[in-house]
């Protein structure tokens, strides 16, 4: 069962997602909105992105990566599956981000929202929940 | 809501929840409905969301929502609020991140059953040319000076360079501009989305949609509108695709950092605004016109597509296959108007998330063509339902800062829909009422069936019965795409 599962909204898409670090949540959430995305598979060109963020606290750089990811995928048309992140401070991130080309469905997310938004340690790791605008 | 809800009904289609419920309440919250709206209003979060809207500092007369009423961000989805300038907030909260989405409705002279033929034919022929947001650029790719003049000229610009008239700016809301626009307030990246996405419908809930006009319930608006009864109409629901989600995303970082500066807080960070004349209000301001621009601007090419479809699948084959503009109004938006606050007319920023503009007949912003019926409201319902027009009234302008609803509203979520609605079903059932769809997916068709929606009918009866708007026509629809 992948760590991640759509929560109920009554007119949007909702994810939670849960893992053992940080490093892995934010690799499972961005798995989990390609999932709610819709994304085909694809076996079109190779793609890779280096990603860089900081951000105050962790739940806004989730919505920073998760709003990076989105703006990566239509501009390269591209469905990312692979995330590779190394985790600097508190709430600075550093990833390698790899997928192929075709298979995104551009237009279905529109953006990622601050609703409903929490990132929180849990006795096996960490879980969060954020909202995608449809 | 962590306290129990306080609503009164105030009158047969208005209920109140009064200004002592919370005590940042900084006026009362006014929901337009009836029990069925008020039962379905209690499911979700929406009716809290009104509550914390009644708290935005600058608020004037009331936080509103209209029946269409569900759960959002900040604002409830059909919701109205009006802050007093220059210290009143401005919140991407009260817009939405799709900017300027928005309807345009096409009429006529196309009997339904002279089209009917030809139907298949003319769905597949729109569908190739107007391109939707699944796995599809768009049809014009802008160039970076192209793209600045979109985002400030709006509308004007397609019709300048030939894709369209200038009736069509007349009969468009605000002539299709706000000529607040800047294009240098836009980011960047919302300038890179939107290069190549001007002409495309999106996916989600947009739809291009061809209906026949099924029933007129105002002869003399109808026909001052061109709408008659069987004639064939196109609907066209889109909005500022890409560029304009941008403009939001980054307004809503922006002002959750700057609101401190201003000492403001507020009760839903999906609420973060600053103060209207403040430099990020007014830069946001200026963003959000040129994102609202960029949307009008896709309407009016998506309808010269729609107009070219129809010139070439139904030549020699209709009598007459021109298409002529009705209205377009935008649903997420913030203006500065003229409304009457405390006894005297004051300038007011008026948010509407999820809510359309309905001013009255003789309002000086209407164009010749309205003067004497009103603005025209079009309220989309779903691909079965249908659809309709209506016109503003005065009682809007008294009531709701020239407000009315939008849509049905939501009654459904999404992965309900994907889990009950089975996409065999849902075709069959269109087509036994004579209704084709072409969608971009499977789960983008069940996510948008029917019984996901509140019923049209009985939402536009309570906005007809409160006053806020007149029914003119009722349409049925024959073709949908959906993105």
């Amino acid at each position: 069962m992948a760590p991640f599962e759509e929560l109920e909204h009554p007119a949007d898409l909702a994810l939670r997602v849960w893992a053992a670090t940080l490093p892995e949540l934010f690799a499972e959430a961005g798995r989990g909105l390609f999932a709610l995305a819709g994304c085909a598979a694809s076996d079109g060109p190779p793609v890779e992105r280096r990603v860089t963020l900081s951000a105050p606290d962790l739940e806004e750089l989730l919505v920073d990566w998760l709003s990076e990811l989105l703006y990566a995928a239509e501009a390269d048309g591209a469905c990312y599956e692979t995330f590779q992140i190394e985790w600097g401070a508190e709430s600075d991130l550093a990833a390698h981000i790899s997928g192929r080309r075709g298979g995104y469905p551009e237009g279905v997310i529109k953006a990622v929202t601050y609703h409903g938004l929490s990132v929180r340690a849990t006795p096996d790791g960490y879980e969060a929940t954020v909202t995608l605008d449809v | 809501m962590s306290q129990e809800l306080v609503i009164n009904q105030v009158g047969p289609f208005t209920y109140e929840v009064p200004k002592g419920h919370r005590a940042d309440m900084r006026v009362p919250a006014r929901l337009y409905g009836d029990e069925y709206v008020l039962a379905q209003a209690k499911g979700d979060r929406s009716l809290e969301q009104l509550v914390n809207t009644a708290t935005l500092p600058g608020i004037v007369r009331y936080a509103l929502a209209m029946p269409d009423i569900h759960q959002g961000y900040g604002f409830p989805i059909g919701g109205v609020a009006a802050t007093a300038l220059p210290e009143g907030l401005i919140s991407p909260g009260g817009v939405g991140y799709d900017i300027n989405c928005g309807v345009r409705v096409l009429a006529s002279s196309i009997a339904a059953e002279e089209l009917r033929p030809h139907l298949r034919e003319l769905l597949h022929d729109l569908h190739q040319r107007v391109a939707s947001g699944v796995g599809a650029s768009g049809r014009v790719r802008l160039s970076e000076r192209d793209l600045g003049q979109v985002l400030e000229q709006g509308a004007e610009w397609p019709v300048r360079k030939g894709y369209g008239t200038p009736s069509d700016l007349e009969h468009t809301e605000d002539h299709g501009k706000l000529s607040g626009a800047r294009a240098a307030a836009v980011s960047s990246r919302a300038l890179e989305r939107g290069l190549g996405q001007l002409g495309t419908l999106g996916a989600g809930n947009h739809f291009l949609e061809i209906d026949q006009v099924a029933g007129v319930l105002d002869e003399e608006v109808a026909r001052a509108l061109g709408l008659r009864q069987g004639d064939v109409c196109v609907w066209i629901h889109c909005g500022s695709r890409g560029l304009g989600h941008q403009v939001c995303t980054d307004a809503v970082r922006t002002m959750q950092k700057a609101m401190s500066r201003y000492g403001l807080e507020v009760p839903d960070r999906e609420l973060a605004g600053v103060p209207f004349g403040s430099p990020e209000g007014q830069e946001y301001l200026q963003a959000m016109s040129a994102a609202a621009n960029y949307a009008w601007a896709n309407r009016q090419m998506i309808a010269h597509l729609v107009r070219e479809s129809f010139a070439h699948v139904l030549a020699g084959k209709v009598r007459d296959a021109d298409l002529r503009l009705v209205y377009d109004v935008c649903h997420n938006i913030a203006k500065v108007e003229s409304h009457e606050v405390g006894g005297r007319q004051q300038q007011v920023c008026v948010h509407r998330k999820g809510a359309t503009r309905a001013f009255g007949p003789g309002h000086p912003e209407l164009g010749e063509a309205f003067r004497r019926t009103g603005q025209p409201v079009l309220i989309p319902g779903n691909m079965g339902s249908g659809s309709y027009v209506l016109v503003g009234t005065d009682t809007a302008m008294r009531e709701t800062f020239g407000s009315t609803c939008h849509g049905a509203g939501r009654v459904m979520s999404r992965s309900e829909a994907r889990r009950t609605v089975k996409a065999e079903q849902l075709r069959a059932d269109l087509e036994a009422a004579q209704i084709m769809i072409l969608a971009g997916s499977r789960a983008g068709m069940v996510e948008e069936a029917p019984q996901a929606y509140k019923d049209l009918d009985r939402i536009v009866d309570v906005v007809h019965g409160a006053g806020l708007a007149r029914k003119v026509v009722r349409t049925h629809p024959m073709g949908v795409i959906k993105g």
